[in-house]
């Protein structure tokens, strides 16, 4: 027993020895830790060499800012246009596209101060700007019912 | 007499019409200074590569390094990182600091990034295809003593069409096994800009 334990004993000895030799004057005992954690990554870490990596900013330029207002009013004009094109229909005056295009529909109007109740509590609401004198225009969908209903009379009389 | 003049007037605005037209192109010398819209260009680029291989060659780290190792050093260009305001392609710059490593002769430079993944999947290639004799050996390569690398930054002040755009690049050595930078460069720009 006292045999086996020299021998534990001298063969840890001689393995410290052994990696103390490996070392480099100064050098980190402990630099195998470091070594394992970047072993894996080198592909990884070496793959932006000899590139330019972009990390870019934006930054206030005259002409950028013209032209984007310039693109933004051209888009907007697009968007009514299309609006337009599709509720040219004559069938609702005030459900023409203007006031649904997005433009007034944008979440400004429509986040919360506007809609908290205070503007919604009854009193603008009570019947005065909601009786029929601004919904007094056909719309299609009662053309449509009229016309079948014309139509199903007529039948029936005949 | 007015008919004509109107005539010749209308033909001279049919001209300058036409003229504007078609395209025209024209060979420059490179090293012409030309600058159109007030962003980075090549005239930055050249004038960066010109300072910083001065810079690069005749500051001290060189000598030392001599003087300690007994020969020259090897770099490696690692990554520069475009921090400014506008899209800007280092490499152009890097070349020319690569080239005048190179043609030199003071410093040695070794392959990096993709070209050195190609390189070595060149080598593997041989270890197949090519004749034993011409065959290249894995673990060779020789290791590089520093590495450059670099940043790009910019300041930009602007109010309605006046603009100052200041770029400062900045590009430097560290010692691979030391982890200590043994050289800083700088190349500073500062333009006007009038819209």
């Amino acid at each position: 027993m006292k045999t086996i334990k020299y021998i534990v004993a001298s063969f840890a000895v001689l393995t410290s020895v052994g990696l103390n030799a490996q070392l480099a004057p100064d050098q980190n005992p402990n630099y195998q830790n470091s070594a394992d954690k970047y072993a894996g990554q080198a592909s990884e870490l070496t793959s932006t060499q000899s590139t330019t990596v972009q990390d870019t900013y934006e930054a206030y330029d005259w002409r950028e800012a013209k032209a984007a207002e310039k693109q933004e009013r051209l888009d907007r004009q697009f968007q009514l246009r299309m609006a337009r094109a599709q509720s040219n229909n004559r069938c609702g005056y005030y459900n023409n596209g203007w006031n649904n295009n997005g433009y007034w529909n944008n979440g400004y109007y429509n986040n919360g101060y506007w809609n908290n109740g205070n503007y919604n509590n009854g009193n603008w609401n009570n019947g005065n700007w909601n009786n029929g004198y601004y919904n007094n225009y056909p719309s299609c969908n009662g053309l449509l019912y009229g016309a079948g209903l014309g139509l199903g009379l007529y039948y029936l009389l005949n | 007499m007015k008919t004509i003049k109107l005539n010749i007037f209308f033909i001279a605005i049919v001209a300058i019409g036409l003229q504007s037209c078609f395209r025209s192109v024209s060979r420059v010398d490179p090293d012409e200074q030309i600058d159109l819209s007030g962003g980075w260009n090549d005239v930055d680029s050249k004038m960066t590569a010109d300072a910083m291989v001065e810079q690069v060659l005749s500051e001290v780290w060189l000598k030392t390094h001599m003087t300690e190792k007994k020969e020259k050093p090897v770099v490696i260009v690692g990554f520069v990182k475009n921090k400014s305001h506008e899209h800007i392609d280092a490499e152009t710059f890097m070349k020319d600091i690569e080239k005048a490593f190179v043609s030199s002769q003071k410093v040695r430079l070794v392959q990096g990034g993709e070209k050195r993944e190609a390189v070595r999947g060149e080598r593997a290639d041989q270890q197949d295809n090519a004749s034993v004799s011409t065959m290249k050996k894995w673990g060779l390569e020789v290791g590089a003593d520093y590495m450059m690398q670099g940043a790009i930054n910019s300041i930009v002040d602007a109010i309605d069409r006046k603009k100052v755009v200041y770029y400062q690049i900045d590009l430097e050595l560290t010692n691979i096994q030391t982890n200590e930078i043994v050289w800083i460069g700088d190349k500073k720009i500062k333009k006007f800009v009038k819209n």
